[in-house]
């Protein structure tokens, strides 16, 4: 599909200069972000800072009113919800997954843009299932309903179906919120792991999956994400490896609390500790510092 | 797991079912006429066609001796009524499965867009206008052409920057509801004596049948029934949310307004035939959801017989009576409780 000889793969995700407004208020004010094949990145930022509002606008629930999106090099803006639906796999926030359906029938609806309206479920769509469920340790209940799930288990179903729409760019929106820290690491963890090895199958060994997530836990993201993206107000203010962009005067500066950024003893990933709000005047200094450096390494 | 044999096994046995009632039906009324007899009248008019030296013509296979007013009562007074009712029952049925996995709404009916508030509203203005101003279409062409205007209504008033939420689609429904079922009111105001005919049409009732009726309810409910289990699958998918039914690769919108249509000429089409017929559209679903699951591939082909199979029983109780009475009020009368039975002892709060 994509320039595949060419050499230089198109990004993942593309978005130019993108602004969403809702009823009168921006919520995107020019975003600019671009996504390698194979990377994991993480969206944090405060609340109402965008981060769903981006997903959205990579997804097509919502139409950008300026700006570009692409993904693998097309312009998403322009597809259909099937097309879309082939390139673009969404993790919803909140799913109200219709609880009356077995697993594998949920899971099943990830294959709706493979298929055509009369056509059997075909080997390939049974294989992709399958897959599918296996992967994401949810083929043990694949007979059972899933209202009779627990949330965790609820949320792998979710990424089950997400993961049979065979889609090279995954979406997910606050995939850990509800869940306890096992189920949190197992999630995040599951989704490191298809990032890193899907490999395209035509030989050449190209990362074939890449995921952007929108994540709270700012810990879980420095650990697991290779790559960080934090919004504040409709905008990007810094992306890079995690212990580039969680830094305290970043944070403090889009979050608007004082923040202690230490190495975890365990898994060496950055570590924050918001400490208490601080006061507006600093506040207002150092986010024009930022922004007036946003790449740049402080301190 | 969706299951294709489950889904041919339901709806033959649905169907069969639904053979059993109307011949039982046959059997009942004023004249009582033995199953045999009722088999035999049905036999009879079986044409076959052949291939003769001219052209195309017809034989009938079989030649039972039946009496012949025994002959006319099975074939013309009660088969209509039977097939009518089975055609209106089909039609109401699947219109309400497709309300209720559209609007994700367990009290979604066939009437929710006001559908069956605009065939009331044009069937009574014949009723009462026509016999003073000729130029009013006839009842069936008036009840159908203004239930598709109201639907058409509702559906204009909901939509907003090129979406139509459900939630607006629904209190639209209730608020032209009511205001067409004001018109209704102030047009019998000026009923006279049409007033009688005008209530009478308005409680929903099938004596009225004939096979002109029946051969134009039955090609629209079928030609319906076709399209909507065509997006079977679309409506499950649109049952875990519009947002998530987008990302999986629907288009929403454009299958909200396929569906949409479908269900308002399947319901117009019932409704200008028989009146309002309340409660078929909304029990018999869920039933249905209750026994086969929320599957649409299997809960729209079994509810779709089943609504049938329900009105002709109904139907039949209605009429068998001393004094015959309405048919939506047996439907009513009988779904209502079924349904607050259902609603207390097993989960139908939600889809």
């Amino acid at each position: 599909m994509t320039g595949a000889h060419d050499g230089a793969d198109p990004p993942a995700l593309e978005l130019d200069d993108v602004t969403v407004s809702y009823g009168g208020r921006t919520v995107l004010d020019g975003v600019s972000l671009s996504v390698r094949r194979g990377e994991f990145l993480a969206l944090v930022g405060p609340n109402g800072a965008g981060k769903t509002t981006l997903l959205r606008a990579v997804n097509g629930l919502v139409t950008p009113e300026s700006g570009t999106v692409h993904t693998d090099g097309a312009d998403a803006t322009s597809l259909s919800a099937r097309g879309r639906a082939r390139r673009v796999a969404t993790v919803p926030q909140e799913t109200n997954v219709g609880f009356d359906f077995p697993v594998r029938d949920l899971v099943a609806m990830g294959r709706t843009a493979h298929r055509s309206r009369l056509s059997r479920e075909s080997e390939a769509d049974r294989a992709a299932v399958t897959r599918a469920l296996d992967r994401t340790g949810t083929a043990a209940f694949a007979d059972r309903t899933v209202g009779s799930l627990s949330g965790g288990e609820r949320q792998r179903v979710v990424l089950a179906r997400a993961l049979a729409q065979a889609a090279p760019l995954l979406l997910l929106d606050e995939p850990t919120a509800s869940l306890d820290i096992n189920h949190q690491v197992r999630v995040l963890g599951l989704v490191r792991d298809l990032v890193t090895t899907a490999t395209e199958r035509d030989g050449t060994d190209r990362p074939a999956r890449t995921a952007v997530a929108a994540i709270h836990d700012l810990d879980l993201a420095a650990r697991f994400c290779d790559r960080v993206a934090l919004l504040a107000d409709g905008d990007i203010r810094a992306v890079g490896p995690p212990h580039e962009v969680l830094q305290g005067d970043r944070l403090a500066a889009a979050y608007g609390v004082e923040t202690v950024v230490t190495e975890d003893a365990v898994t060496g990933a950055p570590r924050v500790t918001a400490l208490g709000e601080r006061t507006p005047a600093a506040a207002g200094d150092r986010r024009d510092a930022v922004r007036s450096q946003p790449e740049a390494d402080d301190d | 797991m969706y299951d294709r044999a489950r889904t041919v096994a339901w709806s033959v046995g649905l169907a069969v079912a639904l053979a059993l009632v109307a011949l039982v039906s046959a059997t009942i009324g004023p004249v009582s006429i033995p199953a045999g007899t009722v088999a035999k009248a049905v036999l009879n008019e079986v044409a076959l066609p052949t291939l003769s030296g001219a052209g195309v013509g017809w034989i009938r296979p079989f030649r039972f001796t039946v009496e012949s007013s025994d002959a006319v009562i099975v074939t013309e007074l009660r088969l209509p009524r039977i097939a009518l009712g089975a055609a209106v029952g089909f039609a109401l049925a699947t219109a309400g499965t497709v309300m209720q996995g559209f609007f994700r709404n367990p009290m979604a009916d066939p009437s929710i867009i006001g559908v069956s508030t605009g065939a009331a509203v044009g069937a009574v203005a014949a009723i009462v206008f026509r016999p003073a101003i000729p130029l009013v279409p006839n009842l069936q062409a008036m009840a159908f052409g203004v239930a598709l205007l109201a639907g058409f209504a509702v559906y204009l008033i909901a939509r907003e920057g090129g979406r139509t939420p459900v939630a607006t689609l629904l209190l639209a429904g209730v608020a032209v509801q009511t205001f067409l079922g004001a018109v209704v009111s102030y047009t019998l105001l000026f009923a006279g004596d049409s007033l009688e005919r005008a209530v009478y049409w308005l409680m929903g009732h099938l004596h009225a049948a004939n096979w002109g009726k029946v051969g134009a309810v039955w090609p629209v409910a079928v030609l319906g029934f076709a399209v909507t289990f065509a997006y079977a699958r679309d409506l499950n998918v649109l049952l875990v949310g519009e947002d998530d039914a987008q990302t999986l690769g629907v288009e929403v919108e454009r299958t909200k307004q396929i569906l949409l249509v479908v269900a308002a000429v399947l319901t117009a089409a019932a409704v200008a035939v028989a009146g309002v017929i309340g409660f078929v559209g909304l029990v018999v679903p869920h039933v249905m959801r209750l026994l086969v699951g929320p599957d649409h591939r299997v809960l729209l082909p079994t509810s779709a017989l089943a609504g049938a199979g329900f009105l002709v029983a109904t139907d039949t109780l209605a009429r068998a009576g001393p004094a015959e009475v309405p048919v939506g009020i047996v439907t009513a009368a009988l779904g209502a409780p079924f349904f607050l039975y259902l609603l207390r002892s097993r989960e139908v709060h939600s889809l």
